[in-house]
């Protein structure tokens, strides 16, 4: 995938994801209408390809400012995340020179590798995670309406030990998959079937959105690696 | 269920509403948490009970779960003052 292509499809997933998350704050909550409208508007920008180097300025401008509004992040990591693939796609539209231009995209697919990395780590050195405990609570009290009915599963503690190193063991593995192509067509795949199962079951579906917007950055880093080395 | 891979504002709504929850346990800006908290119970009590007269006031109370050994244990960590409605 080249650098352009690469870019292109950042701000395709980027402006779908933005354009879902700004209808949701305008269909839920009045009073954030003056954020959210204008966010509407440059998502679709983005989508289109309309003067794409201001507009992305604009939503990073915009997303600072619903930051300090919710004083915070309004969805956690989701909302983290879609500052740095902003922070990102603006260093690679207006960095000098095409050094520091792959830079700030090879910045966001290295955050990618480890923010499934350190996300693995985190839960390897925790014991109820490696006991599979962990899983059984989220399983036994998520309020999510879908997890009700899958309620059951928390009396399979087997089942459920298997399923965290499983995920353990992928999140741990995920940077490895950056030496083969295959490799890496198939982790982003299975991290993509995860991060759609957790919106499905937990309802993080603005997860899901906004970690694939990331994947098209790790392609081309991993293009540019190999013609590398 | 699939249908909320695209469209769950009331579910992300409902995780805010726990940051601020843990923002407020943690003493980071409580006053803004609360009156989200506030803010949103005064909204959805006005939709489920539009004809309901006679409530002035609301509160809420943060409960906690945590495990010790194979026992579960509540703990009501935070109770906020009475509220008038015409206030929030």
């Amino acid at each position: 995938m080249s650098f352009e292509d690469s870019l292109r499809a950042t701000e395709l997933l980027m402006g779908f994801a933005f354009s879902l998350q700004s209808l949701e704050h305008l269909k839920s909550c009045r009073n954030v209408r003056y954020l959210f409208f204008p966010r509407l508007v440059l998502a679709l920008l983005l989508l289109i390809g309309v003067h794409t180097p201001w507009v992305s300025v604009l939503l990073l401008v915009l997303s600072l400012l619903v930051l300090h509004r919710f004083q915070g992040p309004y969805n956690g990591g989701s909302d983290r995340m879609s500052l740095l693939l902003l922070s990102c796609l603006c260093a690679a539209y207006w960095a000098p020179g095409v050094y520091w231009q792959q830079l700030a995209l090879a910045y966001l697919a290295v955050q990618l590798s480890l923010s499934y990395f350190v996300s693995g780590w985190v839960k390897v050195l925790n014991p109820d995670w490696r006991s599979g405990l962990a899983l059984v609570d989220v399983f036994r009290f998520s309020t999510y309406p879908v997890s009700e009915s899958l309620r059951d599963w928390s009396t399979q503690p087997r089942l459920l030990w298997g399923m965290s190193w499983c995920v353990m063991g992928f999140e741990l593995l995920f940077p490895l998959a950056l030496l083969f192509r295959p490799a890496m067509i198939l982790a982003l795949g299975i991290a993509a079937v995860f991060h759609f199962a957790n919106a499905c079951l937990f309802g993080l579906n603005r997860f899901f959105w906004i970690w694939i917007s990331a994947y098209p950055s790790v392609l081309w880093f991993q293009s540019y690696l190999l013609s590398k080395y | 269920m699939l249908w909320r891979v695209i469209w769950n504002p009331k579910w992300n709504e409902t995780l805010f509403v726990v940051s601020c929850a843990e923002r407020l346990l943690a003493g980071v800006n409580p006053a803004h948490s609360e009156a989200e908290i506030l803010y949103r119970l005064k909204r959805d009590h006005t939709l489920l009970y539009p004809k309901q007269q006679g409530v002035s006031h609301i509160r809420f109370r943060l409960l906690l779960l945590s495990r010790q050994g194979q026992e579960l244990l509540q703990e009501v960590a935070y109770m906020s003052l009475p509220k008038a409605l015409a206030n929030i």
